[in-house]
Parts: C-alpha cells; structure tokens; sequence
C-alpha cells in the first residue's frame, strides 16, 4: 500500500492551530496525541521546506551533479499511511538525492524514499515513527506551545528567515526553556531544524552529560533572575549566549563537545557574578559584537587549551552590555 | 553617540501612549522595565541583524559532508522494520 497524499484545506490549519492554541500545558508530549502532534510537526517542516527557514535542504545534494539541490527546488505534501500523519519532500530538480549528514537517513522512511539504486526520490518523513526513534534513545518529543505559536502558527512571512529578523527567543527567555526540556531528556519537533539538528543522530550515550550540563544552565538563569518579575533586555543577553552554546551541545555533530562545554562554563561563572542588574529598567542601545565572537570561539576545536581567550571575550561581552547601557529610575 | 540619541528617541516613543496613573510600585516598576525594553528592541535591530544567521539559537553546526555509509542505525531498522510496504 502506498501513501495517500492529503490535502490540507485553510479549515483544517485553523482546526490545527486553534487545537495547538488550546494545548492545556506549555510543552505537550508527543505520546500524549500522536497523530495530532504528527500534524503539528508536518505542518511545521512544510512550512519551512523549500524557504530560507528550511535547514534540511543544504544536507540534500544531486547523486549525479554532486551538488546541493537548490533550496527553492523543494516541495512538500502531506500524506497518510497505514494510520501514520507524515510529510514527503521532494524536489523539482533532482529525484536522485543523496543525504549529507550523519543521521538524516534514520528519519526518512527507506523503502518509501529509496530508488532501487540507493538514492532517493523523495524524503518520507512520518513524525511518529521518529518519536519512536527519539524514544528508543530514551528521549521525548514534545511541542511547546509558545515557540509553534510564535513560528510554524504565526503570521510569519515564509520568505524571510523569522528566527533573523525578530527577538523573540531572547524576549522570552528561551534558553531557560530549552534547558528544562533538554534536562527532562526532551526536545521539540515542530520543524525542519529540530529535526535535522536534535533528532538526525541523537545517541543516548551523550544525554547523561548534556542532561547534566542543561541542568546546570537552567539553575543558574533560574538564580540570576529568581527576584526580577520582567527581565530587562540586556540582562537577557549572557542567558541568550548560554542558550545557543547549549543547543549546539544537543545537536549529535557537538555532543560532548570540550571547546562548547569550556565557553559554557566560563558563561555560567559569568552570569553568577551578576554584573547586569537583571532588575532595573535599563535602555540598550547595541547588541554586543562579543556574542558572534564567542559563538565562534566555542566552535573552535580545542578553545579549552586556551582559556584566556574565550574568558577574555565573554569579559567584553559582559563590558559592551554595561556600556551599551543607559540606566533609568523605577 | 548617535546610537545613544537614537535609543533615548526611542524610549520616548515607546512611552509616549502611556499615560501617567496612580499604580501599584509593582505594576509601574513592571511597566517601566517594558517601556526600556521596547526601545531597547528597537535601538538594537540595526546590530542585531548584522550578526549571522548561524549563530542564533536555530542554527545547526554542522556542514554537509559526503558519507562513506548511508545504512542506517540498528534502533531505527528495528522500528522501520515494523513499517515495512
């Protein structure tokens, strides 16, 4: 039996997104409803496949030209298979791909997506038997309610990148978020960069570290901000830089990475000093140009073997943020 | 300097709608941290969209790379096998 495409009217995303809108919990386990979270997650990676949103497609490369299918060239269409709600993408250049990054031929269906010579035409994509995959690891997919309503539900331009252009991740706090999920051995699945950069390769011989140095990020934000009720923009900064150190320690290719865990534990020192009244209204007039640098220098193998220069830019971040400051009176 | 100006420009704008109340401390302290949040959001777009694309929360680190084996892991063939055409 092959797959049924499924049509998707604008009734039915509204059925779905007030569904998701209605989600008793911020973070729903995907067990709690699989097919439903199937759908959320579908609709997330079709949203994203073929935009500049779409992380799945630089991993996709032409078996004959050996080059990167173009972006743009990708499709997406729902479809239904022996009970099971999924995706397939597929493009319209190419229908023989190959995958380039270890862990994306674990989360698409192989006989479904395989031509008989090993390449493929398609990538079949069924949610549900990735939660299963993510479970056999011993972690839970799950959906958040703020982050689905903020992106794949929301009124976003598909042709923009909307994790570039507007703040939310730091507004909210999202690192805080992230590392309860990682520490609680979850991750969201509501589009193409979980699954590409969390899901494709998750190897549970990893979690008990980055479990353990989630729970450590998540404490000491926690700390920073334990008596401020809003946190001011720039306080908000060193947590935001511990979150993108920390989701790069979730994704396989950094897994107990020495460079990202050194960095990471200079920021959460950092952030115990509490140099930045988390508290007091304050107005921020440029966003530090430390942070790129600091990113960078964790991704930079063996950084750990030279700790001053890594502490010494997390000293100019935490500088910028003060003198990129203007105080005002509660 | 002119980064300075433009922020305080913009923390002008953003308490321009709001109109002065008796309120609890709580409440003012709370709506005065939004009011510099709002102009702090505003005064850093220019340099925020400067920084690249890669190193915000959603980026993958990774580059493609050509693999020398395409099977894939022993826990995901067990599940597959129970979804077998």
């Amino acid at each position: 039996m092959k797959p049924t495409v499924v049509s998707f009217s604008s009734k039915e995303v509204a059925r779905l997104r007030r569904k998701f809108e209605n989600l008793n919990s911020e973070v729903t386990l995907f067990s709690d409803d699989v097919y439903f979270s199937s759908q959320v997650a579908s609709y997330g990676l079709a949203r994203e496949v073929g935009t500049v949103n779409d992380e799945l497609a630089r991993f996709v490369f032409d078996a004959d030209s050996k080059n990167a299918v173009t972006q743009s060239s990708f499709k997406a269409e729902f479809v239904e298979w022996r009970g099971l709600f999924g995706v397939r993408i597929y493009s319209s250049e190419s229908r023989r791909l190959t995958l380039r990054t270890s862990g994306f031929y674990d989360v698409v269906h192989p006989e479904l997506s395989f031509n008989s010579d090993g390449t493929l035409h398609s990538l079949y994509v069924f949610p549900d038997i990735i939660h299963r995959i993510a479970k056999s690891h011993g972690v839970d997919l799950v959906l958040v309610k703020t982050w689905g309503m903020n992106s794949i539900f929301g009124g976003f331009d598909p042709s923009k990148g909307y994790y570039q252009t507007n703040f939310w991740e730091i507004e909210n706090n999202d690192s805080i978020k992230f590392a309860d999920l990682i520490r609680h051995s979850q991750i969201a699945f509501l589009g193409t960069h979980d699954l590409i950069a969390h899901i494709a390769g998750i190897d549970q011989s990893h979690w008990p570290l980055l479990k353990t140095l989630a729970d450590r990020v998540y404490h000491s934000i926690h700390s920073y901000f334990k008596n401020t009720q809003k946190p001011t923009i720039a306080s908000l900064i060193l947590p935001y830089t511990l979150g993108v150190v920390l989701d790069d320690l979730a994704q396989p290719p950094s897994y107990s990475s020495l460079s990202h865990m050194a960095v990471l534990e200079e920021l959460i020192a950092r952030l115990g000093k509490n140099e930045i009244a988390p508290n007091q209204p304050t107005l921020l007039t440029e966003f530090p140009k430390s942070f790129q640098t600091i990113i960078d220098l964790s991704r930079t193998a063996d950084i750990q073997q030279t700790p001053e220069l890594y502490q010494t830019k997390i000293q100019s971040l935490v500088q910028e943020i003060l003198s990129a400051s203007i105080t005002g009176v509660s | 300097m002119f980064k300075v100006i433009m922020g305080v420009a913009n923390l002008v704008v953003a308490a321009s709608p709001m109109i002065a109340h008796a309120q609890a401390p709580a409440i003012q302290h709370k709506e005065n941290v939004a009011k510099f949040n709002v102009a702090s959001l505003k005064s850093i777009e220019g340099s925020w969209l400067k920084v690249a694309a890669s190193c915000k929360a959603r980026g993958f680190n990774a580059s493609p790379v050509e693999l020398s084996d395409t099977s894939i892991s022993s826990a995901a063939a067990k599940i597959y096998s129970e979804f077998k055409v």
